[in-house]
């Protein structure tokens, strides 16, 4: 028995020990990313043009790099989007920091206020990549007081899902080219139209909180409103604007105009059995439905994606950056640095290929370029950039308070309390947790 | 849980002939244990109530002693509120619930024939799994549309069924899930206590001609009375404590209705980095659990005087 | 034991039979995740109500081979639970022997201060620890996700309790022999302990398995996650993920390994819970 018992706990610790992995001859570059696994479909894909999804993608293309530099290895460690930043926090404070980072633009001042993040502007030079090709948004995306912390991957933005079969049935449009309002009054008019000759909902949005806040935000940049007047700290939702944006919204509610899905899944389903014109989303979400709209066709036939519509004044939208970061105290050696900015270089000049997932690339060269312009299924995408916007750069943890305002105002938007009181415990939420933070 | 007037009688109170003497070495019998828990227990038990005077963050390291400023928000804090009061409201949902099925699961299968062992298992299996295999199994259940439940009910004409996203029923609809989880426990203690009850007892009541209600209510109630209050004070204890199902099948959502005080530190300290404020939220809870634990305490001396 | 009636009287009958359909609405959400489990991923989206209708597919559960870091996820969770489990049971041998039999000054004092560390909720440490491991640069590793669990009083008490109701004189017969306080409890006393270790192994097993909250602040790197902390991260997105099919397959996979050893030692696994829990 004893025996036993010693051999157990031998046995136990010297399999702890054993599992670092054996030295490589290879340059290992650990590349911490979200984005999803998907080895069953395409862990040995070299063909770029085969996926369209992000996960597709970005798996295709580090197998292209790995095989084209025999020298150097990428490994990607693939983390859920949802525990993501704790979990990279949380590595870094310990020490073990990935080489190569995913970061969304939103999200790097918090890491470079605590110095977690290198600058790479001598860093891209050293890569030899072009730094003036990148698009203004999305380098703004990545400037924190005049330093570039990030190589940006895309320009995410907030955008509508359209079934262009229902909207022409409706008389909004052709076929794949449907019509959209560029004011309150247009959108209140369409959305009625559609409604009364198809008898279904214009529009939906999804009870998703970031769903929410993106909308209100892309709404009141629409009508140039100010979210922080005064300072970074203090959000301000009690002005009158907020309060105009979310009663168009109460209002298409309240006329059956727009339906709210219960959660994204039922919110394809719904769209793609033809249940609703237009489906409020994000870029992200396009090769999803236009892999889903191809495989099996039906209602789905005729999906275009178009920016979200100046239906709050001149047209603006809420927009965002994917970024690579390199951590302070990853990339350690020369030889990893080098390899890491190697592959930092080749996500630059493969740029094109993400664009397949929906985002927008982030190289002006690219804006013009037939391969994306004439990319299927977008509707006017060259025309985002002037356009997108981002709240301002030093507000602090913009993924936390995002949930804080749109959870308020769903439960508003489905009668569980009422505007005052929604926007009230929205704007007291965030400024007692901004005012918290040091 | 504890009893710890009993335990400590039993340390002191044999006084048999004992070996005269002991050696110093001899204390490195407690020695490994009393490190760990002094450094992994002890320790960070005071670190965390002196964190909860200091403005902490998780991962740049700097603490800053602000006093009772995180208290203070803490109170003040609506949802921290809501937190407490949705804390309680599932301790409510859950315990009489566990008590209740329990003890009508136990009673129906006190009996030794084969179908009886067969769900006796069945009821205790859920039990072994761990709480994420449990909310992919009901969140499958309680999906929109595509749900379990959502297909049931659509067969008699109830449509639209979002029980997670409605926040009249979501902590409702994590109560029957923790039930389902939990149910084991509390079905295996009161089958104990049931095959203690002497049979004896049972066929004097049949000479009396008891009814079975008599039987329920005047013999076997009494009988397990003690059991019953050790299930309640379990169920109490582990149920303030709720976090895994919270976390991973609403985050506290929607609109606040089920955001437990656990969720609440995990949010505040992990996900908002202000480890400070979550310390202070941590005393909290603490408190009413050393309270329950009291309770416990005082419930089980009470029971000795019987 | 309930006695054998004659005639079943009918409110009994009622209850029975509640129970047994109890059981089968228990049982229903089992079979629901495996149904889901076998439906490919791309017909669950465009229909809701394709579970009920072919075609079936193994390929969540191929891709599951392919994909899935349940093997690692497994390996790490096995790695964790089974040192854990070997060192609380010697720990708490160790120490319960001490309290039960080393009479030194203070010792009721202290066995007192320890019992009271079982009203000591996890929760109430958590954060502190995190930044323990931190300052230590501990955290990523496994006596990261181990050492916390040696700290609970829950196993001295059990092994207290239990070395002090074996008769000393069985011990003093071989004292006589002039052997040592060690090998007297080695030779003499542990082997008579194998039962309460055997409850206090199971019990912690359980729990090491079954650890959410340590290990997910704990373990962030994904080649140390645990088996329920790999679950739990690909569930955050079930919306957007790999797809329903595959999630279910995954949690019926990760299910499956407890379900068959609960099943073949139930009898210990029952036994071991309860007993933990009456204390």
């Amino acid at each position: 028995m004893k025996r036993f018992k010693t051999f157990v706990t031998m046995g136990a610790l010297a399999m702890a020990l054993v599992i670092p992995s054996v030295a490589q001859a290879q340059t290992e570059v650990r590349f911490a990313r979200f984005f999803g696994a998907c080895e069953a479909d395409f862990g040995t894909n070299m063909d770029p043009s085969l996926p369209s999804n992000e996960c597709g993608v970005i798996t295709t293309l580090t197998n292209i790099f790995n095989e084209q530099n025999p020298d150097v290895r990428v490994v990607p460690e693939i983390v859920e989007w949802g525990p993501y930043y704790e979990q990279l926090a949380g590595r870094i404070a310990t020490g073990d920091v990935p080489d190569i980072s995913v970061m969304h633009g939103d999200m790097l001042v918090n890491f470079v206020r605590r110095g977690m993040i290198a600058p790479l502007d001598e860093a891209f030079v050293e890569a030899g990549i072009d730094v003036e090709d990148i698009a203004p948004g999305p380098r703004n995306n990545v400037t924190i007081e005049g330093t570039v912390y990030a190589l940006p991957q895309d320009f995410v933005t907030w955008i509508w899902h359209t079934n262009s079969g229902l909207m022409t049935q409706a008389g909004l449009g052709e076929a794949s080219a449907p019509v959209y309002p560029t004011s309150g009054e247009e959108l209140l008019a369409q959305a009625r139209q559609f409604k009364e000759a198809t008898g279904l909902p214009y529009l939906a949005m999804t009870l998703d909180a970031n769903a929410m806040a993106r909308t209100l935000y892309t709404m009141l940049m629409q009508s140039g409103y100010e979210l922080f007047p005064d300072s970074t700290t203090q959000i301000d939702l009690h002005s009158p604007g907020p309060r105009e944006a979310f009663d168009l919204m109460q209002q298409l509610v309240d006329e059956q105009l727009m339906v709210i899905s219960p959660d994204w899944s039922s919110a394809y389903t719904s769209f793609s059995n033809g249940e609703f014109g237009n489906m409020i989303g994000g870029t992200w979400q396009i090769g999803d439905l236009v892999r889903l709209s191809e495989q099996t066709g039906g209602a789905l036939e005729g999906y275009v994606a178009h920016v979200f519509p100046a239906i709050n004044g001149e047209p603006a939208v809420w927009s965002s950056s994917h970024s690579w970061v390199m951590l302070n105290g990853g990339a350690a050696t020369p030889e990893k640095r080098e390899a890491s900015l190697r592959f930092m270089k080749f996500l630059f000049d493969n740029n094109i290929h993400w664009a397949r997932t929906g985002h927008l690339p982030m190289r002006t060269s690219l804006m013009t370029d037939p391969a994306f312009t004439e990319m299927p299924y977008r509707i006017g995408f060259g025309d985002i950039p002037p356009i997108a916007q981002t709240l301002p750069k030093d507000v602090l943890q913009q993924r936390i308070i995002q949930p804080f305002i749109g959870e308020e105002l769903l439960a508003a938007l489905q009668g569980q309390k009422s505007a005052e009181d929604a926007f009230a415990a929205a704007e007291e939420r965030v400024n007692t947790y901004l005012a918290r933070l040091r | 849980m504890t009893d710890l007037a009993a335990s400590s009688r039993a340390v002191s109170g044999q006084k048999v002939r004992k070996l005269q003497t002991w050696h110093w070495t001899e204390l490195f019998f407690i020695a490994p244990y009393m490190v760990f828990y002094i450094a992994l227990l002890v320790y960070p038990l005071g670190l965390g109530f002196v964190m909860s005077f200091q403005y902490f963050d998780l991962f740049a390291g700097q603490a800053e002693f602000i006093g009772l400023e995180n208290y203070q928000q803490l109170f003040s804090d609506r949802i921290f509120q809501g937190a407490v009061v949705n804390t309680f409201k599932f301790v409510i949902f859950t315990v009489p619930a566990f008590v209740i099925v329990g003890l009508l699961i136990a009673l129906a299968l006190n009996r030794q024939t084969w179908w009886a062992a067969t769900l006796r298992t069945l009821f205790f299996a859920s039990n072994v799994l761990s709480v994420t295999i449990v909310t992919l199994i009901w969140r499958a259940v309680y999906l929109p549309e595509k749900g379990l439940l959502a297909n049931f009910l659509g067969n008699f004409g109830v449509g639209n069924l979002a029980i997670l996203q409605d926040p009249n029923w979501a902590l409702q609809a994590i109560a029957v899930t923790t039930i389902w989880w939990g149910i084991g426990l509390p079905m295996v203690l009161f089958l104990a206590s049931l095959q203690q009850i002497p049979a004896d007892i049972y066929e004097a009541a049949k000479l009396d001609n008891a009814s079975p209600w008599q039987t329920l209510w005047h013999i076997t109630v009494p009988s397990i009375w003690r059991t019953v209050v050790l299930v309640t004070i379990i169920q109490i204890i582990a149920q303030f404590q709720v976090f895994g199902q919270i976390n991973l099948m609403t985050q506290g959502g929607p609109n606040n209705s089920t955001r437990s005080m656990v969720q609440f530190i995990y949010e505040a300290g992990f996900r908002q980095w202000t480890a400070g404020f979550a310390s202070a939220a941590a005393q909290v809870l603490f408190v009413i659990m050393v309270l329950a634990a009291g309770l416990q305490f005082w419930a089980s001396r009470r029971k000795q005087e019987f | 034991m309930a006695t054998r009636k004659m005639s079943k009287p009918m409110g009994e009958q009622i209850l029975v039979a509640s129970v047994v359909i109890l059981a089968i609405a228990w049982m229903v959400p089992l079979v629901w995740i495996v149904g889901l489990s076998l439906k490919s991923s791309l017909e669950l989206v465009v229909d809701p109500n394709s579970v009920f209708s072919f075609p079936y597919t193994l390929k969540n559960y191929a891709d599951l081979m392919v994909t899935s870091n349940l093997g690692i996820w497994l390996r790490n969770t096995l790695i964790v639970t089974i040192t854990q489990t070997v060192l609380v049971v010697a720990i708490s041998c160790l120490a319960g022997y001490g309290f039960a039999r080393v009479e030194f000054p203070g010792r009721n004092v202290v066995f007192i201060l320890v019992l009271m560390g079982l009203a000591i909720p996890q929760h109430a440490v958590i954060v502190p620890l995190h930044k323990m491991f931190n300052d230590w640069q501990m955290h990523n590793t496994f006596q990261a996700l181990i050492l916390p669990g040696l700290s609970g009083p829950f196993g001295v008490f059990l092994m207290t309790a239990y070395f002090r109701a074996i008769p000393i004189e069985i011990e003093e017969a071989a004292k006589l022999d002039n052997a040592s306080r060690f090998r007297i409890f080695w030779e003499v006393t542990l082997p008579l302990a194998v039962p309460a270790m055997a409850t206090l192994g199971i019990f912690t097993f359980l729990s090491a398995w079954n650890d959410y909250l340590w290990p997910l602040i704990s373990a962030t790197r994904p080649d140390m996650y645990t088996l329920t902390v790999g679950l739990a991260a690909t569930q955050t997105n079930i919306d957007q993920s790999e797809g329903l099919g595959y999630l279910m397959a995954q949690a019926v996979f990760a299910g499956l390994p407890m379900l068959i050893l609960y099943i073949f030692f139930q009898k210990y696994v029952v036994r071991a819970v309860a007993g933990a829990a009456i204390r």
